[in-house]
C-alpha cells in the first residue's frame, strides 16, 4: 500500500495503490491525519493503481469525506477498479462520493 | 508479590551470573594448569635440557668471538712487527700501543730466535700492564735457548699461529694463556715467536660476563685437558645423579666448555614458574569476575529491571486481552445446540478472532415464534472494533427484540452508532427475522456480503437488499426484503475473513470453495457446514496468520413449527 499526496493549487490529489487492507490503514494513519488538515481543498482520489480494499481503508475513504464536508468539499474518487466498485456499491459508498 | 518477585528477579540474574562466570573461569584456569603441569612434566627433561643448551650456545659463541677479536688484535701486531724487526724503538712503541689500548690482553712479547742487533739471539721484547695499571716495557734475555715449551716449539716449526695450555708467566707471575704467532722478517724467514699475554683470571671473567644464569657452573678445559676457567666447589660436591651436564667445543680453539647445573635448583625454578603462572591465572580470573560484576551492577541490571517491567506490563496487557477475549466471546451466543427444543431450526456459529478480540458480530435469539439473527463486521480489528462490535451488539438485542419490521431495527442500531461517531467507524450488517411457523423471512442488509443459501444441495448468492453499513450516517433510510425458505434450506451468514482468507502467497480462497464445502453437506446439520467450511478455510491458510476476524452463522430450516 503506497500514498502519494500532490498538493495542487486547486485541488489535492491522492494516489493510492496496492492492498488497502486493515495493516495498510494502521501504517497509513499518519498520511490520513495530515490529508485531514487539507480537507479545505477538494480531493480527488485516484485508485487506478488500487487492487483491493477492506472496511478499514473504507473507514479512511469515510473519515477524509468527513473532514472535507465539514469545509463544504467533496471527494472524488477516480479510477475504481470493478471489484472495489462492486463493494461500493454494496455499501452505497458510491452514493457518498463523487465517481468517476 | 510483584516486589517480591521482582526482588528475586533482579537478585537472581546477578547471582547467576556472577557463578555461572567464576564457575566458568575457575573451570578455565583449573583446565589451563592441568594442561600448562602436564605439558611441563612431559617435557622436562627437554625443557631443562633447552634452557641449559640455549645459554650453552650463546657463551660459547661469546667466547670464541673475544678470542677471535683478540686474536685479530695479535695478527695486526705480528704484521706490523715483522716490518720492524731491525727498530727497536718502533717495536717498543707498537707492542705498548697494542697493551694499552686492547684490554683483553694484559701484555705481549716477541721472542727473537735470531741475534736481529738488538741485545743478541733469543732475546725478548715485551710491554704489559702491571697491578699498578702502569705500562712496563722491557727485554729479558736468555741464556741459550729459552725453555724450550711445546708450544713455542711446534708453533715455530709449522708456522701456524695456536693458543698455549695455560703456564705462570714468566714476567707477570700471572696464570695466562698465551696466543702464540711467528714472526717472519723482510726475507721471510723465521724471526721468532709472539705471545699474547691472556691472564686466566681474565677468561674467568669474560665467561662470568657472559653467564645468563646465576645458577649454571660454567668450566673450560682446553684440547689437552687443561682447566682454564674451573668449576664451583659446589658442583664438585654434587653427585652426577643430581647434575644435568651439557658440553660444547669452541671450534678453532679446540676449548671444551661445559655448562653444570644442579638438577634440583632447576625443577625447583620450573616448579616457580608454574605457581607464578597459576597466581597469574587466578588474579586475572579475579578482575574478570569483577569486571562482570561490574557489568551486571551498571548494565546487566537496569536492563533487567526495564525488561521485568516490558514483561510485567505486556503480562498485565496479555491478561486484560484474555479476558477481554473471553468477555466478548459470552457476550455472543455460544451454547450448542441453541434450542434443543426446537426440532424445526438448527443453528450454527463461529467466531474466530484474528487478534485476541475481534470486530466481527454474529447473535441470534428466539422471541415468541421468530429467530433473529445477524452478522456483522466493524472495520478495522482489534480492541477498538470489538468496543464498536459490543455495543452494537447491546442495542441490537435491545432494538430487535420484539420489532420484526427488519429495516427499522437498522435504522434505529444506525442512528445511535452515527452518534459521537467521531472516528467514522462504521459495522457491516445482516440482520433477518425468521416466523418458525412460516419459513417466512424479512430480512436487511447493511453493506455487507451476500450469505449463501443452499437449497436441494445447490448454493448460491442470496438476494441482497444494498444499504450503507451502520454508523456512517444518521438520515439513511434503510430497506429491507423478504424470502421464504423451504424445509431443507441452508442460510450460510459469513464475514469476509471466510472468504478472503489469505494463503501464505497471499492468494485469497474465494466464495466458490466456500459455496462448494458448504454443497457438500447440505444434507447434515449447521454445525456440519460452519465445520466444512472452517475446515477448507484452515486448509487454504495451511499455517499463514488470519488476516481477518473468520465468522460464520449457519442456520439451517428443518421445517415449518406451529
Amino acid at each position: 500500500m503506497e500514498i502519494k499526496i500532490q498538493d495542487n493549487p486547486e485541488n489535492v490529489t491522492v494516489v493510492m495503490s496496492g492492498s488497502f487492507d486493515t495493516s495498510a490503514a494502521e501504517q497509513a494513519e499518519p498520511t490520513v491525519k495530515r490529508l485531514e488538515g487539507m480537507a479545505s481543498k477538494p480531493m480527488i482520489i485516484d485508485c487506478n493503481a488500487l487492487e483491493y480494499i477492506a472496511s478499514s481503508g473504507l473507514r479512511v475513504l469515510l473519515r477524509l469525506r468527513k473532514a472535507c464536508a465539514a469545509q463544504g468539499r467533496q471527494v472524488t474518487l477516480s479510477g475504481v477498479n470493478e471489484d472495489i466498485l462492486e463493494v461500493l456499491k454494496v455499501t452505497h459508498f458510491d452514493q457518498m462520493f463523487i465517481m468517476k | 508479590m510483584a516486589r517480591c518477585n521482582e526482588a528475586m528477579t533482579k537478585g537472581g540474574l546477578q547471582i547467576r551470573m556472577t557463578v555461572f562466570v567464576t564457575s566458568a573461569v575457575l573451570l578455565i584456569s583449573t583446565a589451563v594448569l592441568v594442561i600448562m603441569a602436564g605439558r611441563i612434566s612431559r617435557d622436562y627433561e627437554r625443557m631443562l635440557d633447552n634452557r641449559i643448551s640455549d645459554d650453552l650456545v650463546a657463551i660459547t659463541r661469546n667466547i670464541e668471538q673475544r678470542m677471535l677479536r683478540i686474536e685479530d688484535a695479535t695478527r695486526t701486531i705480528v704484521n706490523t712487527a715483522s716490518l720492524l724487526v731491525e727498530d727497536i724503538s718502533d717495536l717498543d712503541s707498537v707492542l705498548y700501543h697494542t697493551v694499552y689500548s686492547i684490554n683483553d690482553i694484559l701484555g705481549m712479547s716477541i721472542i727473537y730466535s735470531k741475534d736481529y742487533g738488538f741485545v743478541g739471539k733469543f732475546c725478548e721484547r715485551y710491554a704489559y700492564l702491571d697491578h699498578n695499571g702502569r705500562i712496563l716495557s722491557g727485554t729479558k734475555v736468555y741464556e741459550g735457548e729459552p725453555d724450550a715449551r711445546y708450544h713455542w716449539q711446534e708453533c715455530y716449526d709449522r708456522e701456524t699461529s695456536m693458543w698455549s695450555d695455560p703456564t705462570e708467566g714468566e714476567i707477570s707471575g700471572l696464570d695466562i694463556v698465551c696466543y702464540v704467532m711467528p714472526v717472519f722478517d723482510d726475507e721471510g724467514e723465521h724471526a721468532g715467536v709472539s705471545y699474547s699475554w691472556v691472564p686466566l683470571s681474565y677468561v674467568t671473567s669474560f665467561v662470568t660476563s657472559y653467564k645468563i644464569r646465576e645458577d649454571i657452573d660454567i668450566s673450560i678445559y682446553n684440547g689437552n685437558g687443561a682447566m682454564l676457567v674451573a668449576p664451583d666447589d659446589y658442583i664438585l660436591k654434587l653427585s652426577p645423579d643430581d647434575l644435568i651436564v651439557r658440553e660444547a667445543e669452541i671450534g678453532h680453539l679446540g676449548w671444551k666448555v661445559i655448562l653444570s647445573a644442579d638438577r634440583n635448583i632447576i625443577e625447583e625454578e620450573v616448579r616457580k614458574r608454574l605457581v607464578s603462572l597459576g597466581v597469574m591465572i587466578l588474579l586475572m580470573s579475579i578482575l574478570l569476575v569483577l569486571a562482570i560484576a561490574f557489568v551486571v551492577r551498571h548494565v546487566a541490571r537496569p536492563f533487567a529491571r526495564r525488561q521485568y517491567l516490558i514483561e510485567k506490563e505486556k503480562a498485565v496487557m496479555d491478561n486484560e486481552m484474555q479476558l477481554a477475549s473471553a468477555a466478548q466471546k459470552e457476550l455472543i451466543p455460544h451454547v450448542s445446540p441453541p434450542f434443543p427444543e426446537r426440532k424445526g431450526i438448527d443453528i450454527s456459529a463461529t467466531l474466530y478472532p484474528a487478534r485476541k478480540v475481534g470486530g466481527d458480530l454474529y447473535d441470534y435469539f428466539i422471541l415468541g415464534n421468530t429467530l433473529y439473527f445477524c452478522i456483522g463486521d466493524v472495520s478495522g480489528k482489534g480492541v477498538q472494533a470489538s468496543l464498536f462490535m459490543a455495543a452494537t451488539h447491546y442495542l441490537f438485542r435491545s432494538v430487535a427484540a420484539g420489532n420484526t419490521a427488519a429495516a427499522d431495527v437498522a435504522g434505529r442500531i444506525n442512528v445511535s452508532l452515527c452518534a459521537d461517531n467521531e472516528n467514522c467507524r462504521f459495522i457491516t450488517f445482516w440482520f433477518g427475522c425468521l416466523d418458525l411457523a412460516s419459513g417466512r423471512l424479512e430480512y436487511v442488509n447493511a453493506g455487507h456480503g451476500a450469505p449463501v443459501l443452499v437449497r436441494n444441495g445447490k448454493a448460491e448468492f442470496f438476494p441482497l437488499s444494498d444499504n450503507m453499513p451502520l454508523g456512517i450516517y444518521d438520515g439513511e433510510r434503510y430497506i429491507s426484503r423478504s424470502a421464504v425458505l423451504l424445509p431443507g434450506d441452508i442460510l450460510l451468514l459469513y464475514t469476509d475473513g471466510v472468504t478472503e482468507a489469505m494463503n501464505p502467497d497471499e492468494n485469497v480462497l474465494g466464495p466458490g470453495p466456500m459455496m462448494q464445502a458448504a454443497e457438500s453437506v447440505s444434507d447434515g446439520s449447521a454445525s456440519d457446514v460452519v465445520g466444512k467450511v472452517l475446515e477448507r478455510v484452515i486448509q487454504h491458510t495451511s499455517g499463514a496468520e488470519l488476516s481477518d476476524d473468520v465468522t460464520m452463522l449457519c442456520v439451517k430450516f428443518i421445517k415449518t413449527e406451529s
